[in-house]
């Protein structure tokens, strides 16, 4: 899942010139029908809104009055619903019971928002003293039961519906200021509230226009799921008979009444129940639509498999058949290549058609901009893309002699424990936070095999020395946040060497960390890798380093390798013009102080929206409408000893 | 440490909840007595019922007698039955116990098992009957949810007795009923952290070990998503203990939450006062107890506490 | 050493024209006693007595590592926090005589661009709405149309276009995110801009075009700037002068090309060995490594803070006998014991903050007068 970067919700950009005004506010509307169970949930809540409000009019039948020749009748033509142990119309009464069904949930959550949400932010934005006191507050009003609280306040004000509003609102008091409180406290934490504070912008200004707008999406959310839960709390009290009181219909209450006839005549317990059951179920339904649309984290959740998807789900692609591995001898070989997204638009190609190949003791950095498809290579090559989310749709990749695309579970665990390592841009991520350093190492040094415990204790011991941490025998059994990042990174270079691979992934291992300590992190991985005779797969974006540290380097441009050889032939004298740029581009060195750098006009192209011809040419100088350029993408060429995808690479050695 | 400070955050949680439930009977609008006497009721005998209450004695002195109806029988008793509250609770304390933990335990162990099913088959057929499922269980009135099962498993196919609490198969039911709840709330929460912490990258590393898929979701990302469940099944256990005011009605159950009903209806305030006041105390600790768990079982927290 | 971008003519009679001067400077956090139980929290000293001055017009970088305190200082310029200690002057209005009000008020000359334009534009405002904002809160350009033209030649000036004011954020790339920070940073006239990282979060062939757009607004409105970084090579094509950051000190100020040429503190020479090289790392040779991490600013290292580090201390200590045993090995005597002195250097176009910033580093045979 972390591999799908940002490409695939590609910012729309159409063009609205002039149009400064804001988005239409139909786009929540928009964002919220366009899920299945926002079209649902907003239908059944507008229905009940309707009802609430025309119910009574539409009424058949007087809901109050008694009929004693008509008791408990079932389901009829003449009443629908049937009638009640006092003759009257259940259908009629369920009609005007709406109004004050859903009134009682409306008035509660407006009482709990109206004192619940100033309270929160307040104690957010001043902290100190009102901060503690309002948690304090919170503290002990959630030391009673809901329910318990709304029967209380109920005990203390009498049974009726006004009070009920007010027992069920005061019990939801505690759950809006905590909500708003911590919405408040994160979207302060933001870089744009302090931009907009060092703008000179006055707090009730950072309040008003910054943080309430930001904050209104959680808290819409929270009151439409509050409101189902308001509404079967009310309705239990009045299930309690401590709600709205006979004779005026409530649907909690029709419930309690039904009760004692639920033995003889079930179906008078059917009909309120199904309307609250499902109101209950509709606002769930709407609030969960809007939590996938404000919730950063639900909607990471949203963005997996659709629910139902089996039903149109193809089956994987095939990889290309096996061919007879010529490339023994060589740590890595990959063959055309070729890797897609699964969207919801289809398959979206993020490697189109990748060669490479890495012989023992060397090390190829892959260097790429953000979206050029160079970390979903690296996860490729070590075998762990998601096969839900990703499909390698050709092409070939053979470690250490073989083949990697194909296997059955047990063969693809059995490769990867030994012949594969892997190391994270962040080790703090990489690192399972609540097992010790000691029961991470050991589970790789375990992994297939079955050895006794000193064994594997002396194994992790040697493996931390390897990595240079003084006093391994102490630090097994401490968990990983107690060390360093530059510590944590050693840590995922230790797992990753204990089952002595034969080729080492390492996705930017270096660039979470500070520049003193990435030059021990290269260091240590230059002198394993002396020592093993290993092969380093690198990728990164920093020139700098792969001029330090790597043996080969491949340039990768949207999604293909635009130039690729040995490293002091490729960076001292680069023929594709993308990797001209990228050398010219990086500030540094004192003769060019003050000039202008080179520039690379434009942005990375979108994956799914490469131009035609060549992926470069819209911000390559070289190409200039060259009719070639637009024709086809350039084929790799061998020029100069190093590959090169350019029509017109020789021009640079001009 | 962090137990020392926690215990002492609890400790004026609980007392403001006591002084909360002690003024109670003087958040009353009106006079209590007034009220209990009826409205027929001469002066004198509101009088004789203001002194039985103690409402003519200094504050203080009655905050003192309230606290003492905690462990003295004699000191608080019930307006309807005229015996100890206490022994009135402790009476049907077990009973709501057994409905709320064999409840909170169903639910925890099902709705655990279908957040994995879900979370490791997103989009499969399993996860679109468990979502739909989890969603009606949030939105079902438990009190329907109990009528219904009454009219179907004891009335019509008379497997189980309808009320009561005399033998172990009356508990069958209320059981089943109440922990739909948790079983939903747990299927939602161990489906969304599952799936999110599907793409950390430690479940990477572990991978690359040559761990299978099973060892890597159980062991790994399970372990994690347990920490945060830990906190929310305090929560639930205290909304089934609050819950069992309704369910002990539909079951017709003697139980604290029934006691509290009864006399709620009935006006009988020392009943209100105490049953309220275990409730609270019973919800300080579970949060102490589930907070105090997370602490231990996170290293993060764990180590924390310890450096500061 | 030329001037990177054309300085102003310097007023005449005015012997200095410094519009920022930080004077012994320190911000430390904690240290306030926990309610209840009495303990006080750690204290963290993030900034710790820094002073220096910048010039109208020219560029002053802070580099340091994570942890450094270089973010805490920018603030402190910006005047989002107060100082613990010392103070900050702006173009002769120290920020101490001035009320919150007053401070806003300031705000106007001094703008801060952050790191990440994802985060630092708010998601729920257009490019208009976050521009307009920034005049709106200075009260400039009260009339509609002169307020769009402000608006529109603004957001020309930092290579967009008007089609762009009707976006929101996430509808604009890295690239642009970053200029319309910028746009709104400049929109209200500043004289000084604080950019903190404004490129490290940028795409590498995007990161070029924000630092020439940098450089052109500098000329064209002579704009003075404090670019918070760790990249030495930013550094060294901006700034005209430079303070090295570690814990929360200096360790070394001056003319860029001084302290970049020839860095004199055993840090700076670390940085700048590790920027500088981009001969691959001979796997045969040990390369220069700074060994362990950044202490932590909760416990910083007496003496020197530098010294449980410093490969020239442990150079020195084979070499002298006036040597002390710490838990990170040996080091001279004055490292572990004594704050070291700020030096100038020969020129006086630089200062080190370091007891032996002018032994050279030693060969094998050095071994001559070592002050103890």
């Amino acid at each position: 899942m972390s591999i799908m970067p940002n490409v695939l919700s590609a910012p729309e950009r159409t063009a609205r010139p002039d149009e400064f005004a804001r988005q239409s506010r139909w786009v929540l509307l928009r964002r919220i029908l366009s899920q299945p169970k926002g079209v649902v949930g907003l239908t059944l809540v507008t229905l009940y809104l309707l009802l609430a409000i025309f119910g009574p009019v539409l009424a058949p039948q007087d809901a109050f009055r008694q009929n004693f020749a008509q008791t408990l009748r079932p389901p009829s033509a003449a009443h629908w619903f049937g009638t009640d142990q006092l003759g009257r119309d259940v259908f009629s009464r369920i009609l005007v019971g709406a109004r004050a069904t859903l009134g009682i949930g409306v008035g509660g959550v407006a009482v709990a928002f109206l004192v619940g949400v100033p309270l929160g932010v307040l104690a957010a934005w001043r902290r100190g003293w009102i901060e503690a006191a309002v948690m304090r507050a919170i503290d002990v009003m959630l030391s009673f039961p809901d329910i318990v609280f709304a029967l209380a306040v109920v005990a203390i004000l009498g049974a009726n519906t006004q009070n009920v509003i007010i027992a069920v609102g005061i019990v939801s008091i505690p759950v809006f200021a905590r909500t708003a409180r911590a919405v408040t406290l994160s979207i302060l934490a933001e870089p744009y509230i302090e931009g907009s504070i060092a703008l000179g912008a006055n707090p009730v200004r950072v309040i008003l226009r910054h943080v309430l707008p930001n904050i209104s999406g959680t808290l819409l959310t929270l009151s439409t799921l509050l409101f189902a839960s308001t509404l079967l709390s009310a309705s239990g009290l009045g299930f309690l008979g401590l709600g709205t009181q006979a004779p005026f219909p409530e649907w909690g209450t029709m419930l309690g009444e039904s009760r004692s006839y639920i033995r003889s005549h079930p179906y008078l317990a059917t009909f309120p129940g199904l309307f609250l059951a499902v109101s209950a179920l509709a606002f769930n339904l709407l609030g969960d639509a809007l939590r996938t649309i404000y919730d950063p984290t639900s909607r990471r959740v949203a963005r997996r498999a659709p629910l139902l998807g089996f039903l149109r789900r193809r089956a994987p692609a095939d990889p290309a058949p096996q061919t007879a591995d010529e490339a023994t001898g060589l740590a890595v070989s990959v063959r055309g290549l070729r890797i897609a997204y699964r969207t919801s638009e289809g398959l979206l190609e993020v490697v189109r058609g990748v060669d490479l190949t890495i012989r023992p003791g060397r090390t190829l950095a892959v260097v790429g901009e953000s979206g050029s498809g160079k970390s979903t290579l690296l996860r490729a090559v070590g075998t762990l893309v998601n096969p839900q989310e990703v499909a390698i749709t050709a092409g070939e990749i053979s470690i250490g002699g073989e083949t990697a695309l194909g296997l059955a579970p047990a063969a693809l665990r059995d490769l990867r424990r030994r012949k594969i390592g892997i190391v994270f841009q962040d080790a703090a991520n990489a690192l399972n936070p609540v097992l010790t350093i000691g029961n991470q190492l050991a589970e790789a040094v375990t992994a297939g095999s079955r050895l006794d415990p000193a064994t594997v204790r002396q194994r992790c011991i040697g493996l931390l020395r390897d990595v240079n941490i003084a006093d391994p025998e102490r630090r097994l059994d401490m968990y990983p946040h107690q060390f360093s990042g530059g510590m944590k990174q050693r840590i995922v270079i230790a797992i990753a060497l204990a089952q002595d691979p034969e080729v080492l992934l390492a996705d930017e291992p270096t660039s979470a960390l500070d520049v003193t300590i990435q030059q021990q992190i290269l260091v240590l991985l230059a002198e394993i890798q002396k020592k093993r005779g290993m092969a380093i797969l690198l990728v990164t974006h920093d020139l700098n380093l792969v001029a330090r540290f790597a043996d080969d380097v491949a340039v990768m441009y949207a999604g293909r390798l635009v130039e690729s050889g040995d490293v002091a032939t490729v960076l001292e004298r680069p023929l594709h013009p993308y990797t001209q740029a990228l050398r010219a581009s990086a500030p540094g060195g004192s003769e060019g102080r003050g000039r202008h750098l080179r520039t690379i006009a434009g942005e990375p192209p979108l994956i799914g929206r490469l131009p035609s011809g060549c992926a470069f040419r819209p911000r390559c100088q070289r190409s200039a409408n060259r009719a070639e350029c637009a024709a086809s993408e350039p084929n790799v060429r061998a020029v100069a000893g190093r590959d090169v995808a350019c029509a017109f690479a020789e021009e640079a050695m001009r | 440490m962090f137990v020392l400070r926690r215990l002492g955050s609890a400790l004026p949680t609980l007392f403001a909840v006591s002084l909360l439930v002690f003024l109670f009977v003087d958040l009353i609008p009106g006079d209590p007595a007034q009220i209990l006497a009826g409205p027929t009721a001469s002066n004198e005998e509101i009088e004789s019922i203001r002194k039985f209450l103690g409402l003519n004695e200094p504050l203080l002195t009655r905050y003192g007698q309230f606290l003492r109806g905690i462990w003295d029988p004699s000191a608080a008793t019930s307006f309807r039955t005229h015996r100890p509250v206490v022994v009135e609770l402790s009476e049907r304390l077990p009973n709501t116990l057994i409905v709320s933990i064999g409840g909170l335990a169903l639910g925890i162990v099902v709705g655990t098992i279908a957040g994995i099913i879900c979370a490791m088959r997103p989009g499969g057929l399993a996860d679109a009957a468990i979502t739909v499922l989890t969603l009606a269980g949030i939105s079902m009135p438990i009190y329907w949810l109990g009528l219904l099962c009454i009219w179907f498993f004891a009335v019509n196919l008379g497997w189980l007795p309808a009320a009561g609490a005399s033998t172990p198969a009356h508990f069958v039911l209320p059981i089943l009923v109440i922990a739909t709840r948790p079983a939903a709330m747990f299927s939602r929460l161990v489906a969304t952290s599952l799936l999110e912490s599907m793409g950390k990258d430690y479940l990477d590393t572990a991978r690359a070990k040559g761990l299978s898929e099973t060892r890597v979701v159980l062991f790994h990302a399970l372990r994690n998503s347990l920490i945060a469940a830990v906190s929310v099944a305090g929560v639930q256990f205290g909304g089934m203990l609050g819950g069992s005011v309704v369910t002990e009605t539909v079951f017709g159950i003697p139980g604290v939450g029934r006691l509290l009903v009864d006399a709620v209806s009935r006006a009988d305030y020392p009943v209100i006062q105490y049953a309220i006041l275990m409730f609270a105390f019973f919800f300080v600790v579970i949060n102490l107890v589930t907070d105090l768990l997370t602490q231990w079982l996170d290293p993060r927290t764990r180590d924390q506490e310890r450096t500061t | 050493m030329n001037a990177p971008f054309p300085l102003p003519p310097r007023a005449p009679g005015t012997d200095t024209d410094d519009i920022i001067v930080v004077a012994d400077v320190s911000r430390h956090f904690g240290g306030r006693r926990r309610f209840l139980s009495g303990v006080a929290a750690p204290v963290v000293r993030a900034v710790d007595r820094v002073s220096f001055r910048v010039q109208r017009g020219t560029c002053f970088a802070i580099v340091g590592e994570s942890g450094s305190g270089k973010s805490s200082l920018a603030r402190l310029v910006v005047g989002l926090l107060r100082p613990t200690d010392g103070e900050v002057t702006i173009d002769g209005v120290p920020l101490s005589t001035l009320d919150s009000a007053g401070l806003r008020a300031m705000r106007r000359k001094v703008q801060l661009v952050l790191q990440d334009p994802r985060a630092s534009l708010d998601p729920r405002m257009t490019v208009f709405d976050t521009l307009n904002e920034a005049l709106t809160v200075h009260g400039l350009h009260p009339d509609r149309t002169a307020r769009l033209d402000r608006i529109k030649s603004v957001i020309g000036l930092v290579g967009l276009n008007p089609a762009h004011l009707g976006r929101y954020p996430h509808e604009l790339s890295g690239g642009q995110r970053q200029r319309v920070a910028i746009a709104r940073a400049i929109i209200c006239e500043p004289e000084v801009l604080v950019l903190d990282e404004p490129v490290s979060a940028l795409d590498v062939s995007v990161q070029a075009q924000i630092i020439n757009l940098l450089a052109d607004l500098q000329a064209k409105l002579g704009l003075t700037y404090l670019i918070i970084t760790h990249d030495l090579g930013l550094v060294e094509h901006m700034a005209d002068a430079v303070g090295v950051m570690y814990l929360g000190r200096f360790v070394e100020q001056g003319d860029v090309g001084e302290v970049c040429g020839t860095p004199r503190h055993p840090y700076t020479q670390s940085l700048m060995a590790i920027a500088g090289h981009s001969a691959p790392i001979s796997r045969d040779r040990p390369a220069p490594v700074l060994e362990g991490s950044i202490p932590s600013p909760l416990a910083i290292p007496p003496g020197c803070s530098f010294h449980t580090r410093c490969p020239l201390a442990r150079r020195l200590a084979i070499s002298t006998t006036a040597v002390v045993e710490t838990a990170d090995g040996r080091v001279p005597r004055p490292c572990a014991e004594d704050p070291p002195p700020p030096l100038p250097a020969p020129g006086g176009r630089s200062t080190a903050t370091c007891h032996f910033a002018d032994e050279r580093l030693p060969d094998s045979d050095y071994r001559s007068n070592i002050r103890n």
